[in-house]
């Protein structure tokens, strides 16, 4: 016997410490550089390593878990990664590879539990009631987000510079997790919810999601926030130390090892913010949703989801405009300005990441795992494009606005474009829905029935 | 929809969120403490 209580909090634990491996290799970048003697390029060569695996990844995770079910997904994403972690704990050269290319591999292996967001997103989609599933969907992802944040805040005190005990550990527990993820967990509440998603699993289905104007919409939406999110906890530490030399040095914070302590703590803000705030933007959606709130003109009013769809346009305005204004107070040289504009920042990318899964399983109720996949991966790669730009453009404060104006406003743009159809929104797309799934029946909706 | 009709574990699923939000903001005052004080605060 088991309830969907029990459920979410199988997924958010697992997720948790799933989230927590993704960026434990970060959080000893320092000691594995000095242990292995690395240059500043191969530590972040290092870094960005973590990001690789996530869009094709999440991809077939997200297909998996509507195939084989997400308590069976999650169990294997879970073994193998802390399998490896266990092993990286020992890492040592073989053939021509050296000690430190051996844990390269190893780690951006372990580094690839974070593509079972999309396993748990689905897993919670297949037991919560459509009024609910912002607020459980909020709560699962938003709590396991801050898996980063809590490693990157704890592992260096707890275990100082001696990662391969942090490995071994954090391996362990993650084999433990797997035996109650696999003891405990269930598919979905009912049989006939788990054989609706496991029966629109082809490569037509996969096809037909990718196709869709609105998934496509949606990838956008969470490229402009959870690709963003993952960007900037790779790129704000070294922002700070370096955009804000002068302020950090006049606060008293001299040599490497105080400027990175103190770039860190302020760069903390933004991860902070973003993952703990992103329940609260499920239960604005879930708010939006119960009070029936459509304020924007050219998008649809007449879709039983139709307030969510605005409450992400909400969110979408606020981090186009924070983003502006993190240049505009980074121009200005004001260090604690910066940091406010952060936290408000961070909250709004929150709203963004919130708001985009408050629709997903609504929209895709049939296929949540593939179109998690797909909209949970593909936009990933915002996280290794953004820090792209950020250091291409030569005044290190103008790259929030730039991306801002190149990226985001065009995918605004799109996303009202996408979302202004007063019939069914997935009925638009690349090729009709005839065409993906055969038949002459329109995409099935499902449900309970 | 009314409230009636979610379950129990919707009020203590909001609870959390809103501890979840308070230690966020604690995070950002600590933050932001350290940039007005710098060094000075002893905390770093």
């Amino acid at each position: 016997m088991t309830n969907k209580i029990e459920q979410l909090i199988l997924a958010t634990v697992a997720f948790f410490w799933a989230f927590l491996m993704w960026f434990s290799t970060a959080a000893f970048s320092p000691s594995i550089g000095e242990f292995y003697g690395l240059t500043t390029g191969q530590l972040a060569l290092l870094a960005s390593s973590a990001i690789w695996l996530a869009p094709p990844g999440r991809v077939l995770a997200g297909w998996a878990a509507d195939r084989l079910g997400a308590h069976n997904v999650f169990t294997i994403i879970l073994a193998y990664s802390g399998v490896v972690s266990i092993v990286s704990a020992y890492a040592s050269g073989i053939g021509f590879l050296s000690d430190f290319e051996v844990l390269f591999i190893e780690r951006m292996i372990v580094a690839s539990a974070g593509i079972s967001f999309v396993v748990g997103i689905q897993h919670v989609a297949q037991w919560f009631d459509e009024h609910e599933i912002g607020t459980a969907e909020g709560l699962y992802a938003g709590t396991g987000n801050v898996g980063a944040g809590v490693g990157a805040l704890l592992l260096p005190r707890i275990y100082g510079t001696n990662f391969s005990d942090a490995f071994l550990h954090l391996g362990i527990v993650a084999l433990l997790i797997a035996v109650v993820y696999q003891w405990r967990g269930q598919a979905a509440r009912d049989v006939a919810t788990a054989e609706a998603a496991k029966a629109n699993t082809s490569l037509g289905d996969t096809l037909f999601v990718w196709t869709r104007f609105a998934a496509i919409a949606l990838m956008l939406a969470y490229a402009m926030s959870f690709g963003l999110e993952i960007a900037m906890n790779s790129w704000l530490p070294s922002y700070y130390a370096t955009g804000f030399d002068g302020a950090i040095a006049d606060l008293g914070f001299t040599g490497t090892a105080a400027i990175q302590t103190a770039a860190g703590t302020f760069a903390a803000v933004q991860s902070f913010n973003a993952s703990l705030f992103r329940p609260f933007s499920g239960y604005m959606s879930d708010l939006w949703q119960r009070k029936g709130w459509t304020p924007y003109p050219l998008l649809s009013t007449t879709q039983e989801y139709s307030p969510r769809v605005h409450w992400l346009m909400t969110a979408l305005l606020l981090i186009t405009l924070t983003m502006v204004a993190l240049t505009l107070v980074g121009l200005a040289g004001l260090l604690p300005a910066s940091v406010v504009v952060l936290a408000v920042f961070g909250v709004t990318v929150s709203f963004g990441t919130g708001g985009v899964f408050a629709i997903v399983p609504v929209l895709f109720e049939d296929r949540p795992g593939t179109a998690s996949g797909f909209i949970g991966g593909i936009s990933t790669s915002g996280g290794i494009v953004y820090p792209l730009v950020y250091g291409y453009i030569p005044n290190i404060h103008m790259g929030y606005a730039v991306v801002a104006l190149v990226f985001f406003v065009p995918f605004m743009l799109f996303y009202v474009w996408a979302m202004r159809y007063e019939e069914d929104p997935r009925e638009h797309g690349v090729g009709s829905a005839r065409r993906w799934l055969g038949g002459d029946e329109p995409a099935p909706t499902g449900g309970d029935d | 929809m009314s409230d009636q009709e979610y379950d129990d574990w919707y009020k203590w699923g909001k609870a959390v969120l809103y501890l979840e939000m308070a230690i966020a903001i604690l995070v950002t005052v600590f933050s932001l403490y350290l940039a007005f004080n710098g060094q000075a605060a002893g905390i770093a």
